[in-house]
């Protein structure tokens, strides 16, 4: 025990030098400049119009993509249907 | 066609038009009408949009789980076409909170983006409502890519519940302002819950008219199936007459 005493008291001395020296007073002051953090602006007027213009964008053309898949789909639906029924009223027509 | 699908464009086009004028309105409320808030200022107004979308986002995508257990259960075309209009549906809408939200995160929160548990959520249910397109359209067999995309479907209803408990149940940065009673100012909860009405009759309106387009393609691919059997017939036909006059 008394072996392990006086390492400990030798290093105890070694921090309390340390933190009574010069060089650890600036540094703890630098630490405590907040000053370099300067306070950021972020434009909230221009996060919101982007958000709502994503926002319309988005819905605005899924509207608009499925409107048009819709009217091509009904295009080939009706041509569709008339080749199957000009093949089951006139064969012959049909394979003409 | 029958009279009630001949019917259904006007009905739609109304549906759509009633969303359109009811979100114009909202946003006009928004913007002119509403006063912004004291600490956030204007970024604040896209909450209301920003909340009204997670709404039809969670649930458009509850009822695509629905759909997708009840077609894994009793198939039906119908049923099919349900599911697959709110899980596209669902992915728009989370595809507009997942942009609008950072947006205004990075005002309020100084980041973009935490991996904080409504968010990751959020990202999660979006990436199963793309892995459920994706599985669909890729299937080399439509039945086969239809059950499996069905079975991962199901999962969105767990995930949109747990992102709805999220900040209760784990914290996190996200506000609890309509839990939390939050809203305050009468303008601002006319604004609040008139967007959230405009988006989802818009919602309802892009579901339905999603919903239409896949009963096309679906009665498309049945035709195509008639018109081939009835060319290999006629094919058939053909063959055995040559085969009789020689």
């Amino acid at each position: 025990m008394q072996m392990l005493r006086r390492p400990f008291q030798v290093g105890w001395a070694a921090v309390a030098a340390l933190a009574s020296s010069p060089a650890w007073a600036e540094g703890a002051a630098a630490a405590q400049d907040l000053s370099r953090y300067k306070e950021e602006s972020v434009p909230g007027g221009n996060l919101m119009l982007i958000a709502y213009m994503i926002l319309w964008a988005l819905l605005g053309a899924y509207a608009l993509r499925t409107a048009l898949r819709q009217s091509r789909s009904e295009r080939d639906l009706a041509a569709l249907q008339d080749r199957l029924d000009r093949l089951t009223a006139h064969p012959e027509k049909a394979e003409k | 066609m029958s009279a009630n699908t001949a019917n259904l464009p006007t009905r739609l086009l109304a549906g759509l038009g009633a969303g359109t004028l009811l979100c114009i309105a909202a946003l006009g409320w928004v913007f002119f009408v509403t006063p912004a808030d004291e600490n956030l200022g204007i970024v604040q107004k896209i909450f209301y949009f920003h909340v009204g979308t997670a709404f039809g986002m969670l649930l458009c995508l509850c009822a695509a789980s629905a759909a997708a257990l009840i077609d894994l259960m009793a198939p039906n075309d119908t049923i099919d076409a349900a599911g697959q209009a709110c899980t596209e549906v669902g992915m728009v809408f989370a595809l507009g909170v997942l942009t609008s939200g950072p947006l205004w995160a990075r005002k309020s929160w100084g980041t973009w983006w935490t991996w904080e548990p409504r968010l990751t959520l959020t990202l999660l249910v979006l990436l199963i409502a793309i892995a459920v397109m994706v599985l669909r359209s890729m299937a080399a067999e439509a039945q086969t890519g239809r059950r499996i995309g069905n079975a991962l479907a199901v999962l969105a209803a767990p995930v949109a519940y747990l992102i709805h408990i999220a900040v209760q149940k784990w914290g996190g940065t996200h506000p609890q302002v309509i839990q939390g009673g939050g809203i305050q100012s009468s303008d601002m909860r006319i604004a609040f819950w008139g967007s959230v009405l405009a988006l989802l009759t818009l919602g309802f309106s892009l579901v339905a008219l999603r919903m239409r387009g896949i009963r096309l393609e679906q009665r498309m691919a049945h035709l195509r199936l008639d018109l081939s059997a009835l060319e290999l017939q006629r094919a058939r036909r053909g063959v055995s007459n040559d085969a009789n006059a020689t």
